[in-house]
C-alpha cells in the first residue's frame, strides 16, 4: 500500500489497491512537477529518499489516517528519480464509505507526507541551475 | 562503538559521500553525532540548526541516546510530495 518507486506512477494501480465493496468513494491526490518557481522555468525535479524511513513513516501517516477519518483503505506511492513538467511524483489514494472522510483524510495524509516522509528534490531549471527544496522555508 | 551514519539530498552533496562511519563513545547521543559530523565536516556546520536526525528509521533528538549496532541518519528538512 505503501512505496516508492523509480518510474512513472500507474495511477490506476493506486487506486485499484483502495477499492473496496463497502467504499461509495475514492479520492485520490496527484503530485504533479510545476513549470514554474517564480521568475525561473523548471525542466524537471529530481527525487531522492531515505527509503526504508519514507516507507514506515508512510505507513504511520496510514495508520494516523485510518485512526482519525472514518476510511476503509490508504494508499501511497512516491517517485523517486527526474519527474519531469507535468508527470507525477506522488499520488494518494484513499476510500471510504462516504467522500467526506475521504477527502479530509487525503489531505491530512499529503500534508503530513510533506512534513515527515524523508525525501527530497531539486529543481533543474532550463538556465542549468539546480537548486534543493525545502518544504520548510527557513531552510535554504 | 562504531556506526555508520547515512546522510541525504543538500547534505549528501556536500559532504561527497552518502554514508559517514563515525566512532562514538558509549553513551554517545544525537548531539554528540552531530558534533562529530561538524568536526569533520566543517562545511556542514552553518545548517545545523534545521538539520533532522533518525535512529532505525524513526526521528530522535539531540539528548537521544544511540544505541550499538543502530543505523542514523542526518538530513536537512524534508521536501518530498
Amino acid at each position: 500500500m505503501f512505496e516508492i518507486v523509480d518510474h512513472a506512477i500507474d495511477l490506476d494501480r493506486v487506486t485499484t489497491k483502495v477499492s473496496s465493496p463497502e467504499a461509495g468513494a475514492i479520492v485520490t491526490f496527484i503530485g504533479v512537477t510545476r513549470n514554474f518557481t517564480g521568475e525561473m522555468q523548471v525542466v524537471s525535479l529530481q527525487y531522492e529518499a531515505y527509503t526504508s524511513m519514507a516507507i514506515s513513516m508512510m505507513k504511520k501517516i496510514g495508520e494516523m489516517a485510518a485512526k482519525s477519518y472514518d476510511i476503509k483503505k490508504i494508499a501511497i506511492t512516491h517517485r523517486i528519480g527526474e519527474v519531469r513538467v507535468g508527470e507525477a511524483s506522488v499520488v494518494i489514494a484513499v476510500s471510504a464509505s462516504h467522500r467526506k472522510p475521504a477527502f479530509l483524510a487525503c489531505e491530512y495524509a499529503i500534508d503530513t507526507l510533506k512534513e515527515i516522509v524523508p525525501i527530497w528534490k531539486k529543481e533543474l531549471m532550463t538556465s542549468g541551475e539546480q537548486k534543493w527544496i525545502a518544504n520548510n522555508p527557513a531552510f535554504k | 562503538m562504531n556506526i555508520k551514519v547515512l546522510v541525504f539530498a543538500h547534505l549528501k552533496e556536500l559532504i561527497g559521500s552518502g554514508s559517514i562511519d563515525l566512532e562514538l563513545d558509549d553513551g554517545a547521543t544525537g548531539g554528540d553525532v552531530l558534533q562529530k559530523m561538524e568536526s569533520s565536516f566543517p562545511q556542514i556546520k552553518e545548517h545545523r540548526k534545521y538539520l533532522k536526525l533518525s535512529m532505525n528509521g524513526e526521528y530522535i533528538n539531540v539528548d537521544a541516546t544511540i544505541r550499538h549496532g543502530a543505523e542514523i541518519a542526518i538530513f536537512p528538512p524534508v521536501s518530498g510530495g
